[in-house]
């Protein structure tokens, strides 16, 4: 491959040049999967998945250390779906201690093949084999998932007469079905992202071999199919990374450090836009946006929360004690707030997991504050984002409840972002309010000067007042007032959109009572909220535009695009953005249009049934 | 397909949420159209609403329950720059016109235009011709709408607001033209799961 080929020789390069045992074990699963249709460990064949609770384990022994597994308290285990051994899963993970080997897989793969006889070739070679490896093995798993896919025929049409499909598909049933979500969406990205491995040849290998590594290599570097409720041993740094940022299901694949790291890098340079978790069956599955994708984080986080884990307490954590939270009826205690007192009660444990990372991972955040105090920019609102994904991602690891279903997943996810902007607020904040100051300023100018002048009966401006002026003051509601005077003193995306909501509503309800209006339309509730607005800026010196710029930085799509909320934010967003560009005050307050300075306009319901239209 | 309005059968379960948006020119009789269709059909658990400008309500079609969360806009002029931001991510929109004024139609014509250009390329686009029973100062005639609408593959009805014609049924129409993912359940229980305590390390 020419040099000219630029990022993807690269990635290539890096790909090849990893050639160390790890990677062989990545071309070796990806053999297995290809030849054997089997998914499965490339040193002991086992095809291990997560055992979240087994009642008889207490009389089997590890399969590797022949130490007897403990149906309570004990250790992880895991269980291999082909021949049902099961195991510890720190062993699972081990390749070297293992001395017998999976006895049904092993009837399917020719050990033979998997000797990592390919990693002692020239680097020319390994990267042809590797090619042509990912390549087939690309083309047989997307037959066995059963995907159409329209992509190149040379990576997508099995070869004729290829009698592997069936069976491959028989295998991957039997493996985790969220690792085959996972590999499905991993192809579905190729097949509707990335059209260069359409286009071109053997260009596209890289690209091609770089998602089969992702893949892949979650399974050889930390065996099929171990996931999140196995706890947080699997939990290593790189993985962490990998999981929230590739559109996997948090805690579904959980590979080893080398793969992570590697994986992990490449999905920063190449697949910024991939950071949403997807969960259900194909064509069911919904997307939780974990990371907004303009965010640019910065890779550090992947080195501070590995050294994060690495100083994890070895206290244990008994979850039973969440009893008495888990299992309150619904009406007692709804599912939302469940969650936050879970996530509280987590975090606030300095001996779990996720409380350990959410300190360690908090004070980070502060230090590089103090240490970048003069830098400009938004490092501080990216920071605080991979604070909030990666402690996102160690608490889907470590209960698997919170990763049960999308709406519970984005639940946890809002419970972190609370709790964390709790705790940096004012950091995230005053960044954004250098930001936007121009901004604000601008606008308070605009509305000082507005201000100085005010009408008489004829219309015209007569004298300067600093206050409402007083036609507009029948029109205004305090409780509206209030409500938006609240967002300072909201530090959290959910309590500021509640504050908006509120606006809106105070001011849609003053309108009804004070014009015996049953309902306020679209067109008289903007230019209400313009008024609204003006006044706010006017009476207060309200930073609106920092208001605004928090709330679209750390909403996610589904509060910012649904719901009440969404339409309070979009409205505030047109009304400010009304406000900016607005030249004058009759502009504004719609003095300079009869039609316009009428709520009850003929676009109002309650005009119909008397007047028709 | 029969359909109804709020929540009547067990399929009441299976709810498919969709934000529906309205656009057209000022004094078309978009609040008009989306109030008649939210409060002729009284539902016993009509959420809280923003005036007219934002409501919601459910259509029960055979097979599914469609809930629309129904965004209005202004129309006017002035506000026109600001629409893109209502109108983003919308899985349906009503493009209102009134067939008393020839103005609105070739206004709805833009709309709809902006609408291929800048929105969702799946969202499906309903061409509402409003004040339909106001017969005798028509000046936008059916079949040129009908045709349009047909040009660029858009639903098309003409409906009053004013004595509730086609209203619903434009509502339900649109809802069965639209995608039926899943559903998630509106509320769902925590689940519980035996757990297994955080220590780490074996053998």
């Amino acid at each position: 491959m020419s040099d000219s080929h630029g990022e993807d020789y690269s990635l290539e390069t890096n790909v090849a040049a990893a050639s160390d045992a790890h990677n062989t074990q990545l071309r070796q699963t990806l053999r297995n999967m290809e030849h054997a249709g089997v998914c499965c460990h490339p040193h002991h064949l086992h095809s291990f998945q997560p055992v979240h609770f087994h009642l008889l384990s207490a009389l089997k022994k590890c399969a590797c250390c022949h130490e007897r597994l403990q149906t309570f308290g004990g250790a992880a285990q895991v269980v291999c779906v082909a021949c049902g051994a099961m195991a510890h899963r720190v062993c699972a993970m081990s390749s070297s201690i293992w001395k017998d080997v999976c006895p049904v897989n092993a009837t399917k793969v020719n050990h033979e093949i998997i000797e990592p006889k390919i990693t002692h070739q020239p680097a020319v070679s390994v990267e042809e084999n590797q090619d042509h490896h990912f390549t087939r093995a690309f083309s047989n798993v997307k037959n066995a998932i059963g995907k159409t896919l329209s992509s190149h025929p040379e990576t997508t049409t099995p070869p004729e007469g290829n009698n592997h499909s069936l069976s491959l598909h028989h295998q991957f049933s039997s493996v985790a079905r969220v690792l085959q979500e996972h590999i499905m969406e991993q192809f579905r990205k190729h097949d509707t992202e990335d059209s260069s491995y359409v286009d071109v040849g053997e260009e596209s290998f890289s690209r091609l071999g770089t998602t089969a590594v992702v893949v892949v290599g979650g399974i050889a570097g930390g065996v099929a199919g171990l996931a999140l409720a196995a706890g947080p041993a699997m939990a290593m740094a790189g993985a962490v990374g990998i999981l929230a940022e590739s559109s996997v299901s948090v805690g579904v694949l959980v590979a080893g450090v080398a793969t992570g790291s590697l994986t992990a890098r490449q999905i920063q340079q190449e697949r910024q836009r991939q950071r949403i978790l997807t969960m259900g069956d194909e064509g069911m599955s919904q997307k939780i946006l974990l990371v907004r994708p303009n965010i640019q984080m910065d890779p550090i986080w992947d080195t501070i929360t590995a050294q994060a884990y690495a100083s994890r307490p070895n206290c244990s954590r008994d979850h039973h004690r969440d009893v008495d939270i888990v299992k309150t009826a619904e009406d007692e205690i709804p599912t939302e707030e469940k969650v936050l007192l879970l996530v509280s009660r987590l975090l606030n444990d300095k001996y779990s997991l996720p409380g350990h990372m959410y300190r360690a991972l908090i004070q980070a955040f502060r230090d590089r504050c103090t240490e970048r105090a003069s830098a400009a920019g938004r490092f501080r609102r990216d920071d605080a984002h991979a604070i909030i994904k990666h402690i996102t991602a160690t608490l889907l690891q470590v209960r698997a409840e919170f990763s049960a279903s999308p709406y519970l997943t984005e639940r946890t996810a809002s419970a972190v972002e609370t709790l964390v902007l709790g705790q940096i607020y004012t950091l995230v904040w005053d960044e954004i309010l250098v930001e936007t100051a121009d901004q604000d300023e601008a606008l308070k100018q605009k509305v000082t000067q507005f201000n100085l002048l005010e009408y008489d009966e004829n219309g015209t401006h007569v004298f300067v007042s600093d206050k409402i002026p007083s036609k507009l003051e029948r029109n205004v509601s305090q409780a509206a007032l209030a409500a938006i005077r609240q967002l300072p003193q909201c530090h959290t995306t959910a309590d500021k959109l509640t504050s908006c909501v509120q606006f809106l509503q105070h001011i849609s309800e003053h309108f009804a009572a004070m014009d015996g209006q049953l309902l306020l339309s679209a067109e008289s509730l903007l230019q209400m909220v313009c008024q609204h607005l003006w006044i706010c800026m006017s009476l207060h010196a309200a930073e609106l535009h920092a208001e605004i710029t928090f709330l679209e930085e750390f909403a996610r799509d589904e509060q910012l695009l649904r719901g009440r909320e969404g339409y309070a934010l979009v409205t505030l967003q047109a009304a400010l953005h009304f406000l900016d560009n607005s030249t004058d005050i009759d502009h504004v307050f719609g003095t300079e249009d009869d039609d316009d300075d009428d709520v009850n306009d003929d676009d109002t319901f309650e005009n119909v049934p008397e007047n028709g239209y | 397909m029969n359909s109804n309005i709020g929540p009547s059968s067990p399929a009441a379960s299976r709810v498919h949420h969709f934000k529906l948006v309205l656009l057209g020119d000022t004094a078309v009789g978009k609040s008009c159209l989306v109030v008649r269709f939210v409060r002729d059909e009284f539902f016993e658990f009509q959420e809280p609403t923003i005036g007219a400008a934002f409501l919601t309500q459910t259509v029960q079609l055979d097979d599914a329950m469609v809930k629309f969360e129904i965004w209005d806009t202004a129309g006017q002029e002035r506000y026109r720059s600001l629409a893109p931001m209502y109108y983003r991510g919308a899985s349906a929109a009503i493009v209102v016109y009134d067939i008393t004024n020839p103005d609105s139609f070739a206004g709805a014509k833009s709309w709809v235009k902006e609408l291929q250009r800048r929105g969702d390329p799946n969202v499906v686009i309903a061409l509402a011709g409003n004040k339909a029973d106001l017969e005798g100062r028509r000046k936008v005639e059916f079949e040129e709408a009908a045709a349009y609408a047909a040009e660029n593959g858009l639903l098309h009805l003409e409906t009053s607001a004013k004595n509730s014609n086609n209203v619903k049924a434009l509502f339900v129409e649109i809802a069965k033209k639209l995608p039926k993912n899943p559903p998630q359940p509106e509320r769902e229980a925590f689940p519980i799961m035996p757990q297994q305590p955080e220590k780490q390390g074996c053998c």
